[in-house]
């Protein structure tokens, strides 16, 4: 099984997601020096210094995913309930803080951003930089698939 | 796995092994783990066509065998 996170975003918008990201241009330019062995950052940087060269494309639409393939039971675990349901709550409401998402959902906050954490390295939310400390975390999904496993089924078909 | 398609062209990259997959510089080819060596062109196939042979191969074995995925995209 397969879970995709799935987002479909304009040229515009990336570049304002990237900014919002590592900060400005010369923030990301400066953090890919720094580690270069990241090399979604590096993917990010490619992308931003050739579309930011085509202002023609701005209108054009980017789709991008995130592909989790867990191979064990444990792997599976970061689709618990609770978690589902924070991707849930987060795609229909925003909240101006971690501590606010968490009294919604009337869990602890540190349990709360220890999940949101997890959904942030895999790049499925962002939390932005809010008034003060505070940070405000957004969805960056807007559809989450499940893709049955169905390689057997593949390689059989390809046997004829 | 991450995936992008754009007017640029389409990207897969494998975390954690750090291959990455595209056509952004004319024909697809495949960086190897780490960007240790030079890309390898690879067949001509769709996005979804490379999608796909990346799902299986990593559901089928579990993990990423970097040899074996470039001989199945060839």
């Amino acid at each position: 099984m397969i879970i995709r996170f799935e987002q479909s975003l304009t040229v515009s918008e990336f570049l304002e997601e990237v900014k919002r990201r590592y900060g400005s241009d010369k923030e990301l330019r400066r953090f890919s020096e720094r580690k270069p062995k990241d090399i979604l950052a590096a993917e990010d940087l490619e992308d931003f210094e050739y579309y930011s060269k085509h202002p023609e494309l701005r209108s054009e639409r980017i789709q991008r995913a995130v592909s989790v393939i867990p191979v064990n039971d444990q792997a599976l675990s970061i689709f618990s309930p609770e978690r589902l349901k924070l991707l849930d709550v987060l795609s229909s409401k925003r909240f101006e803080s971690i501590r606010q998402l968490a009294g919604f959902l009337k869990r602890d906050v540190h349990n709360v951003y220890e999940d949101l954490k997890r959904f942030q390295a895999l790049r499925v939310l962002e939390l932005e930089r809010g008034p003060g400390n505070s940070r405000i975390p957004r969805l960056l999904a807007q559809y989450i698939a499940i893709v049955p496993t169905h390689w057997e089924k593949l390689e059989a078909s390809k046997k004829g | 796995m991450y995936d992008r398609v754009g007017p640029r062209g389409w990207s897969v990259v494998i975390m954690p092994q750090e291959i990455i997959i595209d056509d952004r510089h004319g024909r697809p080819h495949i960086h190897p783990p780490k960007k240790q060596g030079d890309p390898v062109p690879i067949h001509s196939r769709s996005f979804e066509e490379v999608r796909e042979i990346v799902y299986s191969h990593v559901e089928r074995n579990q993990d990423v065998v970097y040899r074996q995925l470039l001989e199945e995209l060839r």
